[in-house]
Parts: structure tokens; C-alpha cells; sequence
């Protein structure tokens, strides 16, 4: 069952003479509790297009969340996470804080807030860091704790723009690794974006190559490496270049 | 401009955290600064009406030595004048108590958990603190203030028989040190208020160097930085400053001592759960 559809969708930024229409006439849908993955090279919209369901981008045309248009509904009530290639921890906060804020924010009881945050820190490994702060763990932890604060609120989306782009080879794939067992375990439906194939090669269960504000092609990993597309063969063998390279 | 992230090279350690009450006093300061400073500033809004309580007594007593000196009244009238400020501000003190022991209940539970390693959700924490350790707390400020304004009546009526020197060097040295242990005791354990004092007198015995520590430092700190206040002004403000910047560290210290005491003489025996609590135990300490 489709999670969320795109309907005949617009995004654009500015207004009038100034528009620049980055999204044209998309429709497609991203399936229940997978890893879609959204490809292509940079500027082709790939972070609009997570900025339009998350409401933070004027748009034109229909988002459904499990057939219900979202365009009224407010972000904070979308039941989304949001994580970005920057860590962005509170750095003055402990890692319990950091990860109890959403929760306080949503003004839950104090034990609902201690359960909950115990729980997601050790799922997340990182129950022995609750009392510290951010920049006395090791980048792949700051990320797992980045992650622990947008998933405690347990959102039934997770938009993530580029997570690991940052990061070492081998941190890179022990969080994907990470990622992809969080989907299993916590049932997510994760809509992942890069620019690297190889990247989502190792993370996606389904795949959407963009273009230009569009998807020019959809599928398993399978189809798009036998993929007939101009744009998709030169995206894989770009990455292939930079591989050997 | 782009934000540079700092983080360590190596993944922090469950062996990292703290195995010691004084080490977990430097990781607490390290991590948690921002929730102490917190505190700080809440203890110091409650303590605003005691410091202006004794911003205004300072004011008068110059005001009444000015007249003295200049002739305008006589040494009689003044050391009645004296006496009265001196009586009138501590009573006045001792009532105001009763608003700081608000925060000071509080800011106990928030430092607890903080030394016990559990999360501080800090605004209920905060209320619950007050719930749970207001009555405890208050009774202790007032009964202490109690006995520092009768020691201020006997030192000033008496002043010509220095009667109020060793009274004050018993009261800085054994009455203080066992309310401010009192004072933590009615926030770990559920007992009366005498029970804790009674407790802390027990303790007193066993660590009474450490005690005299406690409070000889604080208090002595205190008064050498009055000694630089040159006008009740910059007093109040040195006061303030303590209040918010030294007060909190101080509550923090006397937690990791107290808790230390508390394991070696009650928990270890008594209290089991609290036995070593907040501190990282190896895994052949683990139960």
C-alpha cells in the first residue's frame, strides 16, 4: 500500500517573475515501511521535493499521506522526521536532552518522556552517553543520537537529505547499516535522498532516479543497472568513474 | 558561515563514564554546566529578597554609624539602633527563607538526579522537587535562621563580653555543617526533619573534618569577598554573582560528599539501590 502519492505536484521557489519552478507535474507514490531512494545529481530538486512534503514549500497539486491530502495539515502535526546532512545537535544540551526536547516540546509526563528516551538510547546504543554532551562522542554517534531525536517522537515518515555525505567510508556504512535495521525493526518508511548511486545502492529497496524536477526512472536496483535511459546509464557509470578513480 | 562540528575521534566509552563521586563531580560540571547555571539563576531570584533584606540593613547601620560618628546621636542610641537592625533583619531573613527553601527544594531533586545519572526533565523535576522537599527544606532554613538571629541577639546585646565569637565559630562550624547535610538527607531519604538533623549529627561524628570543610570554606569565601565590597552596592552585586555562579557548584559538591558519606555508612547496608548510584560500576560490580 502506497504511503504517500504525489499528485500532478508543482514545487517552486519565489514568486511571479522571480519563479523557479524546480518540481513539474510529478506523480508517483513511495511504498509502506521500504527504503525508497531518490538519486540524481545536485540542483535536480531531490531536497525540494522532501521540503514540499514536510510543508515547508509553497506547492501546487496533491501530497497524500496514507490517502489523506496533508496540504492543510501543519509540519509539526505531519508525523515526520526530518534529518539532514548537518549534525545538528543542541551542543550546550546532554544527549538525554537533546533527545527528550521533541518530547518535552509535546509536553508529555516526565516518565513517559524518561521511558521513551531510554528505550530509543538503547535500541540506538548509546544508553551510556545520556549524561554527555554531543562533542565528547564520536561522529557516529553524535549521528545515531541525531537520529535517537527524530525518531522518538515515533513518525511514521522519516525524510532524510543526504545523512551520511559527510562522513568516513567505514561510519558511513555502519549508519546505513543502522538505517536499514531501523527499518525493519521499527517499520518505517524512509524516503532517502543522494546523489551518489552507489550510496543508495547499499541502503534503498526502491529506487527513483530524478532529473530535471522529474523521475525519469523507478524501480529495483536491478532495473535501473539495465536500464536503457541515457541519464540513468551516465549517473551509474559517473559513480562507477569516481569509484576507480 | 558554516558551523564546525566538534566530536572526539574515538567512540565514548561506557568505561569513560565517571567511577568515583569526585570524578563524577568534574563530568556533571563538564556536561551538565547549563542546567547548573539554570539553577544558579533561580536560586539567586529566590535569594533577591534575603539580599535586599540585608542591602537595606547594611544602609542603615552606615547610615546610623554616620550619625554617631558626626555626634548627631549618642553611642547608647546607637548601639539601640544597632541592635534593633541586627534583631529585625535576620527575623526578616528567616521569614524570607521560607521563599528561598521554594528553590532551594527544587534545585535539590534537579541536583540528585543529575548525581544519580537520571534524566531531568527539568521543569516537572523541578515542581516535584518542591512537592516533595518543600516542608523538610523550609523547616531547616527557619530553624536555622532561628538560631542565627538568636546568636546575633546574644553577640550583639552581649558584645562587650565577646560572647559572640566562639557562638558564631560553633554555629559555622558544627550547626551550619549538619543542616546543610540535614538538608540533603530530606531529599534521598523519606524522614522527618528531626530524623535528618539527627542523622546528619550522627554522620557529623565520623566525618567531621569534611563537615567543618563544607561549611568553613563556603562561608569563609563569603566573607572574604564581602571584605572587598567596599559599598553595600557592590556587596549585593558580589552576592548576587555568588548566588548564581557558585551557589549550584556548592549544592553539587555537597551531593557528591554527602552521597559518598551515605554510601559508606547507609546505602551499602540500608539502602542498596542507592549504593554507589549514578557511578559506573564494572561489570564484576554490576548486580
Amino acid at each position: 500500500m502506497p504511503k504517500i502519492r504525489l499528485v500532478e505536484l508543482y514545487a517552486y521557489y519565489g514568486k511571479g517573475k522571480n519563479e523557479n519552478l524546480v518540481i513539474e507535474e510529478m506523480t508517483d507514490f513511495f511504498p509502506s515501511n521500504q527504503i525508497s531512494v531518490i538519486v540524481g545529481p545536485s540542483g535536480c530538486g531531490k531536497t525540494t521535493l522532501l521540503k514540499a512534503m514536510l510543508g515547508i514549500l509553497e506547492y501546487d497539486g496533491d501530497i497524500f499521506f496514507d490517502d489523506k491530502d496533508i496540504y492543510d495539515i501543519p509540519t509539526e502535526k505531519r508525523n515526520m522526521a526530518y534529518i539532514s546532512q548537518h549534525i545538528n545537535l543542541y551542543p550546550h544540551m546532554t544527549i538525554f536532552d537533546n533527545i527528550a526536547f521533541p518530547l518535552k516540546n509535546k509536553k508529555l509526563p516526565r516518565e513517559e518522556i524518561l521511558t521513551k528516551v531510554r528505550d530509543i538510547a538503547k535500541k540506538f546504543k548509546i544508553e551510556h552517553c545520556l549524561n554527555v554532551r554531543g562533542r565528547y562522542l564520536s561522529i557516529g554517534q553524535q549521528q545515531r543520537a541525531m537520529l535517537a531525536r527524530e525518531l522518538v517522537s515515533n513518525p511514521s515518515v522519516v525524510l532524510m537529505d543526504e545523512p551520511v555525505s559527510h562522513l568516513d567510508p567505514a561510519i558511513k556504512q555502519d549508519i546505513l547499516n543502522f538505517i536499514k535495521e531501523l527499518n525493519k525493526t521499527m517499520k518505517l518508511t524512509i524516503i532517502y535522498v543522494t546523489h551518489s548511486f552507489s550510496e543508495a545502492a547499499l541502503i534503498g529497496d526502491v529506487f527513483y532516479v530524478m532529473e530535471d524536477g522529474k523521475f525519469v526512472e523507478k524501480g529495483s536496483q536491478k532495473k535501473l543497472l539495465s536500464s536503457n535511459n541515457e541519464f540513468v546509464k551516465a549517473l551509474i557509470s559517473s559513480e562507477q568513474y569516481e569509484k576507480k578513480d | 558561515m558554516k558551523r564546525k562540528i566538534k566530536f572526539s575521534a574515538t567512540d565514548f566509552l561506557e568505561l569513560q563514564l565517571p567511577q568515583t563521586r569526585k570524578d563524577q563531580f568534574f563530568f556533571i560540571l563538564k556536561n551538565q554546566y547549563w542546567t547548573l547555571f539554570l539553577l544558579g539563576l533561580i536560586l539567586m531570584l529566590s535569594l533577591l529578597p534575603i539580599i535586599i533584606n540585608v542591602y537595606f540593613k547594611n544602609f542603615f547601620e552606615n547610615g546610623f554609624y554616620d550619625l554617631y560618628a558626626s555626634g548627631n546621636i549618642s553611642k547608647a542610641e546607637y548601639d539601640s539602633a544597632f541592635l534593633y537592625l541586627t534583631i529585625g533583619s535576620s527575623g526578616i531573613s528567616t521569614i524570607l527563607l521560607s521563599v528561598f527553601a521554594i528553590s532551594l527544594s527544587g534545585a535539590n531533586r534537579i541536583i540528585k538526579l543529575m548525581v544519580y545519572g537520571e534524566g531531568v526533565v527539568f521543569k516537572e523535576d523541578f515542581k516535584l522537587g518542591i512537592k516533595q522537599n518543600y516542608l523538610n527544606t523550609f523547616l531547616i532554613c527557619f530553624f536555622f535562621g532561628i538560631i542565627l538571629t538568636i546568636v546575633r541577639f546574644l553577640s550583639t546585646f552581649f558584645l562587650e563580653y565577646l560572647i559572640g565569637i566562639p557562638l558564631y565559630i560553633f554555629l559555622a562550624i558544627v550547626v551550619a555543617p549538619i543542616f546543610i547535610i540535614a538538608l540533603i538527607f530530606t531529599s534521598i531519604y523519606e524522614a522527618n526533619v528531626f530524623q535528618c538533623i539527627n542523622n546528619a549529627a550522627k554522620l557529623f561524628v565520623h566525618y567531621w573534618w569534611q563537615f567543618i570543610l563544607l561549611s568553613i570554606v563556603p562561608l569563609g569565601s563569603i566573607y572574604a569577598l564581602s571584605l572587598l565590597g567596599s559599598t553595600t552596592y557592590i556587596l549585593s552585586l558580589i552576592q548576587i554573582v555568588l548566588a548564581v555562579f557558585v551557589l549550584p557548584i556548592y549544592l553539587l559538591l555537597l551531593y557528591e560528599i554527602s552521597n559518598s558519606m551515605f554510601d559508606k555508612y547507609i546505602n551499602k547496608d540500608n539502602f542498596e539501590d542507592n549504593y554507589m548510584k549514578g557511578l559506573y560500576k564494572p561489570s564484576n560490580e554490576k548486580e
